[in-house]
């Protein structure tokens, strides 16, 4: 065969090789990433983070089933007088003295909501081994928490140089 | 009084001078060393060219690219499957997130 033949039909195997690789991993991963999760379960990631035994994954799916109605009322809640704000900024050209008073109900649900939140995580953390209670603990204060920190360092610099301020 | 290593120094002195190359190099030195500089190289690039000819006469036959294609989807599913375990841990946490705090990003 001539060398140069050779060469190119080694370079389109090469290809069609590498192309069949990467395609194949990226079908998989996708199709597996999806089934690992187990997307019927929400407890899927306590149970493998955190090696839960099925006695203490029955707690906590008891302790989660009891948390989400009430996390849903007071989303509801949140919802409803978000639109009422929203309604109240629409209805007026000005900043009315009732808008301030519902953007202060807002702020105090929210706040009834994330206190409600925190006690479930909690809750959750004592129905775990001791050591792994304080890890989940420890992890769903800094991904719940953490959220606000990003903003609030976020706007720290102002605060922190108050004569560039006028 | 003549030393052992006296003695010995004189006769590796002797040694050195005898095997001391004399006269001048043959006429067609330089050209002998590029013709085997050459003759080298043509081996290399001759083995390689072997090389490539029998790796696509290994892929000419029709079981061989089967093979060759099919190993290739198997390490990619592999690969994929590692991958697909890591991701899942990611999505399962999300949701277990999003079940949990609705109210944050």
């Amino acid at each position: 065969m001539n060398p140069r033949v050779a060469g190119w039909a080694l370079l389109c195997a090469a290809l069609v090789a590498v192309g069949l690789f990467f395609a194949s991993a990226q079908l998989v991963a996708r199709w597996s990433a999806h089934r690992f999760s187990n997307p019927h379960d929400d407890l899927e990631w306590l149970r493998r983070e955190f090696r839960l035994s099925q006695t203490d994954l029955e707690r906590i799916r008891l302790l989660h089933e009891g948390y989400l109605p009430q996390c849903r009322e007071w989303c509801a809640k949140i919802a409803a007088k978000k639109a009422e704000l929203e309604a109240e900024l629409a209805a007026t050209s000005h900043f009315s003295p009732r808008a301030a008073e519902l953007v202060r109900e807002l702020a105090s649900l929210r706040a009834e909501c994330q206190i409600r939140m925190l006690q479930h995580f909690a809750e959750v953390s004592r129905a775990m081994p001791a050591d792994q209670g304080r890890r989940y603990l420890a992890e769903m204060l800094r991904l719940t928490l953490g959220a606000h920190e990003q903003t609030e360092r976020a706007m720290a610099p102002a605060v922190l140089h108050p004569h560039a301020h006028p | 009084m003549r030393t052992s290593a006296e003695s010995d120094e004189q006769t590796l002195r002797h040694l050195v001078r005898q095997a001391r190359p004399s006269g001048a190099l043959p006429p067609d030195f330089a050209a002998a060393v590029w013709r085997r500089i050459e003759q080298s190289e043509a081996i290399t690039k001759g083995r390689w060219q072997q090389w490539l000819t029998q790796a696509a006469a290994f892929l000419w036959e029709p079981r061989h690219v089967i093979a060759t294609f099919a190993a290739a989807l198997f390490l990619g599913a592999v690969t994929g499957l590692i991958q697909g375990w890591q991701q899942s841990e990611d999505l399962a946490r999300q949701r277990y997130l999003t079940a949990v705090r609705p109210l944050l990003p």
